[in-house]
């Protein structure tokens, strides 16, 4: 198993070298000139734009810039921002926390929330509260994030005037970055684990185990419930991407100082150096949260557990 | 009385063409039949007519300005109130329908087709071939898709050809991973078996069985893909990539309200309500036809 | 409806139970009024074709039918006189695995594929008899080498079995708590013919040695001839014939029984085509209350059989037959 771990780990690297790779050459075919933006609109020498052309990297050909680039990349150099200056290292490091605890909180709120959920509607099939919650969770999975968080906004900030609408340091200014950043993703949750739960139960083994006589509670939370896992955490996995994804909208949205929103500004305003270390960061994050489902899959599933162990090659996500 | 009883050759009901099931008929009878996939295909169709014929139902135009009518609340003249210029934001929205629709639509059908093309290649040929196709789709996938959808889009430059192509690309990857194992799944079939036995041609083998049977799930996937691409659509236009103002498409018509959300929501209250039930309308078509499509509801 | 023996005084009585399910807008008529007895210690065989209803019966006994599609359940079974039907869920409960219990058709599927088979044993051990996790263990291992798998293949996992394996789990599973009434439904339907010649001698040989009751179902009739006591057949949800193995081997009466025999490949006759019953299986959302059920299908079929349903006749000592022609003999 810790070979599988390992393994998972080594094949990360040469991933993401290429995605380092596609992100530069995408970035490179931007149009609009850097060097343009930020000596901003007043009329610039022949001489100044050649100095800061210079000065930044950008008269070499694509392949030195590549090379610099990945050259830069083995020793965390992920370069200086154009427009600010500073090294982008540190300050991928100073956001980070707070998208991690955006879509970190979203995500934990989602397990304790839309699993258990799940569970419950699928006991009470068929019963009105059941309907009505079906009927909730499909208008919410249909609702985009960045508009249920504008929605949170009219109803919270301007009306009750309860919470604050852009980033502050108290985590009050959370609370609605949060609930827009998971419901969706909350109530797919949900009905995955409804149906989940109730295909299994319709299983042989299930009436295998009530021939054994055990308690209905028995029977849902030691039978019924691990074997309907499986669908869900993939539904999770997949979902996660988008609710990271949607993290970034979110940002720009409430106005909170992550990744996202630093890597939206700097393609706006052709800050490669900023775009390329979020986007490595993202991936990153992104790749090892994956590996880390899987393990849960393995600890889940011992039939999964047994393939990975003596896999010779990566099985492919679901 | 007593009934005559069935003739013994005919105890099995003959099924017709719609009760086959998988075939088109079978399918369109079953959504003809589920309330909800129903009202949403009215929904979808009727907002998509409606948003040709903007100019012959309403008075005001989509870009008509009117500095008097400048942030108008909703009232009898304007249903949906007015936005920052004073254009009418009923006839935008309407208007702005026909982007998200098409959007969504074309993006999903040139993704998906690329996709299913490349998938089934991958997993019929397997091998090197299979190895450097799904190579390049994990680097793809090593990051959520708005996220590529949004350097794609930024690498393009904003315009509607240009989104659709950012949203098809981004989707790509899903498509080729699900035909890949559907294939598979199929290629050690017996059926491809016995075709090879008899020396049928490699293409016609994938064309006509792999292709056909490894369809169905992909169906389900490619209308909730519609869906998925109208959102990363108007995510996209909100952020500033895809569409610009003043196009009407209602991730821009979104962000614009953003800025006087505080003291107008109608701007913002709209467009999105028009997302949602977009998107609800093709979760709730894909989910009927998931219905439609799943073995073991068909009996 | 001939008493055959009064309830109190059999292991096992069931008495005009009575099936339904909801298909959609469609009633299913599973079970149409069965009466069957069973001794202590025997062996009663309920032979039909698929879909005539036996496993029906089988998890009405064990009150195990799937509740969301449930219509009706009437009828009496008395188990040592106790109406088993009438009982609370709770105390119904306190039965099954350890008084009755049963072994599955399908041993690919009725496994938990996320617990090893010495756990799924030893539940039900810990379950009924309040063993600690240890003792609970100890016994299961001890039950897996009863059915012939040995203490090292404990704790693997159902996916890492073959069939026949996996059956006998099922099987040590069932009597590890040593049931009174074994209700086994197909046992070896779904493993091939060299495994079922071993599975049948394992149940066998494990009932001989506690004593347990059984009720075999299956479609077998060679199986029947082996293992057991008595035989209801069983037709569109009814026991259209019901006797001791000899009765109704050696004078099966009604036509559908005939039927089966006739059916049988016989190595001493050299014959083109084998004869089967004529026609197709009944349609089950069909209420035959006014006309037998087997009519389509009867080489003997009269007006009558159109018109009015057959009772159960006794043509000799505990020997039924659900036909006209019955009637007759008596």
């Amino acid at each position: 198993m810790i070979r599988y771990i390992a393994k998972r780990l080594l094949q990360m690297i040469p991933v993401l070298i290429s995605v380092a790779i596609l992100i530069f050459t995408i970035m490179y075919f931007v149009p609009g000139d850097p060097v343009q933006i930020i000596l901003g609109d007043y009329f610039a020498s022949p001489e100044q734009i050649a100095e800061t052309r210079a000065r930044l990297g950008l008269d070499k050909s694509f392949w030195e810039q590549l090379g610099t680039f990945l050259l830069g990349l083995t020793h965390l150099d992920f370069g200086k921002s154009y427009i600010y200056g500073n090294e982008v290292g540190p300050e991928l490091l100073y956001r980070f926390p707070k998208t991690l605890a955006l879509a970190g909180s979203s995500l934990v709120l989602i397990i304790i929330i839309g699993i258990p959920l799940g569970i419950w509607c699928a006991l009470n099939a068929g019963k009105l509260i059941d309907r009505a919650l079906m009927v909730v969770t499909l208008l919410l999975n249909s609702m985009p994030s960045f508009w249920l968080g504008l929605l949170l906004i009219i109803l919270f900030t301007t009306e009750l005037k309860l919470l604050p609408s852009t980033y502050t340091n108290s985590p009050k200014s959370f609370i609605m970055p949060v609930i827009a950043c998971s419901a969706s993703v909350l109530a797919a949750v949900s009905r995955q684990t409804r149906s989940s739960m109730l295909e299994v139960i319709r299983s042989d083994y299930v009436t295998t185990a009530r021939s054994k006589g055990l308690s209905e509670n028995a029977v849902i939370y030691k039978h019924v419930l691990p074997n309907a896992l499986v669908p869900i955490i993939t539904v999770c996995g997949t979902r996660l991407g988008v609710m990271i994804g949607g993290s970034t909208v979110i940002e720009a949205v409430f106005s909170i100082p992550g990744i996202g929103q630093y890597m939206v500004n700097a393609i706006n305003s052709r800050d490669y150096p900023v775009v390329r270390g979020s986007i490595l960061t993202v991936a990153l994050t992104f790749s090892i949260i994956m590996l880390v489902m899987d393990l849960i899959y393995a600890f889940v599933d011992p039939r999964i557990k047994a393939q990975y162990a003596r896999a010779k090659k990566r099985p492919d996500k679901a | 009385m007593s009934e005559t009883k069935k003739n013994l050759n005919e105890n099995q009901p003959r099924r017709s063409k719609s009760e086959k099931p998988g075939s088109l008929p079978y399918i369109w009878n079953y959504i003809k039949h589920n309330k909800s996939a129903m009202a949403g295909l009215f929904f979808l169709v009727g907002l998509f007519i409606i948003s040709f014929l903007t100019p012959y139902i309403f008075k005001y135009n989509y870009r008509q300005v009117d500095v008097f009518l400048q942030y108008l609340k909703p009232c009898a003249a304007h249903p949906f109130g007015c936005d920052e210029v004073g254009r009418d934001l009923l006839v935008r929205v309407l208007y702005g329908a026909k982007y998200t629709l098409s959007i969504g639509l074309i993006a999903t059908a040139g993704g998906g087709l690329t996709g299913i093309l490349l998938g089934a290649i991958s997993g019929y040929f397997g091998g090197k071939v299979d190895s450097i196709i799904m190579r390049c789709l994990d680097v793809f996938q090593s990051f959520p898709t708005i996220l590529l959808a949004i350097a794609i889009s930024a690498a393009l430059g904003p315009g509607y050809w240009k989104l659709i192509l950012a949203c098809g690309i981004a989707g790509i990857p899903g498509y080729a991973r699900m035909m890949r194992a559907n294939t598979l799944t199929i290629r050690s079939s017996e059926y491809i078996e016995a075709a090879t036995s008899i020396n049928c041609p490699t293409p016609k083998i994938i064309l006509k069985h792999v292709i056909p049977n490894a369809i169905s799930p992909m169906i389900v996937l490619l209308s909730m893909g519609v869906a998925n691409a109208a959102l990363v659509a108007s995510s996209l236009s909100f952020l500033g990539f895809g569409v610009v103002p003043p196009t009407p498409e209602w991730g821009v018509l979104l962000s614009s309200g953003r800025s006087y959300i505080l003291q107008y929501p109608h701007m913002v209250v709209f467009p999105g309500l028009f997302i949602m039930l977009t998107v609800l309308s093709f979760n709730l078509i894909g989910d009927a036809l998931r219905d439609a499509l799943d073995p073991k509801l068909r009996n | 409806m001939a008493d055959i023996t009064k309830s109190e005084t059999q292991f096992l009585s069931v008495r005009d139970l009575k099936v339904e399910y909801k298909l959609g807008k469609d009633t299913i008529y599973a079970v149409n009024k069965v009466s069957f007895d069973l001794q202590k210690g025997k062996t009663l065989g309920l032979v039909g074709e698929t879909g005539a209803g036996k496993t029906t019966i089988a998890k009405a006994i064990m009150r195990i039918l799937p509740s969301h599609s449930l219509k009706t359940l009437h009828g009496e079974v008395s188990l040592e006189g106790v109406n088993v039907l009438a009982l609370p869920e709770s105390q119904m409960r306190t039965l099954r695995g350890k008084r009755i219990s049963m072994i599955f058709q399908d041993p690919m599927t009725a496994l938990n594929p996320l617990k090893t088979v010495v756990d799924q044993i030893a539940e039900s051990i810990r379950l009924h008899q309040h063993k600690s996790k240890a003792d609970a263990r100890i016994d299961a291992i001890k039950m897996l080498e009863t059915v012939g798998i040995s203490a090292d293949r404990a704790d693997v996992y159902p996916h890492q079995f073959s069939g026949g394996m996996k059956q006998r789990v099922v099987i040590a599973m069932a009597l590890a708590c040593d049931p009174d009434l074994l209700i086994a439904d197909e046992p070896t339907t779904a493993l091939d013919v060299t495994i079922q010649a071993q599975v049948l001698e394992l149940v066998r040989k494990l009932q001989k040695e506690t004593g347990t009751s059984m009720i075999l179902i299956t479609h077998d009739l060679g199986v029947v001839a082996e293992t057991c006591d008595s035989v209801a057949v069983v037709y569109a949800g009814e026991v259209i014939e019901y006797g001791t193995k000899e009765d109704v081997f050696d004078h099966p009466t009604h036509p559908y029984t005939i039927g089966l025999f006739g059916a049988l490949p016989d190595l001493k006759k050299n014959v083109k085509r084998l004869s089967p019953v004529k026609g197709l299986p009944p349609d089950p959302s069909e209420e035959y209350t006014d006309s037998c059920p087997f009519a389509a299908r009867c080489p003997h079929v009269s007006e009558r059989c159109h018109t009015s349903k057959p009772d159960s006749y006794e043509i000799s000592d505990g020997h039924t037959v659900k036909c006209f022609l019955a009637k007759e003999m008596k």
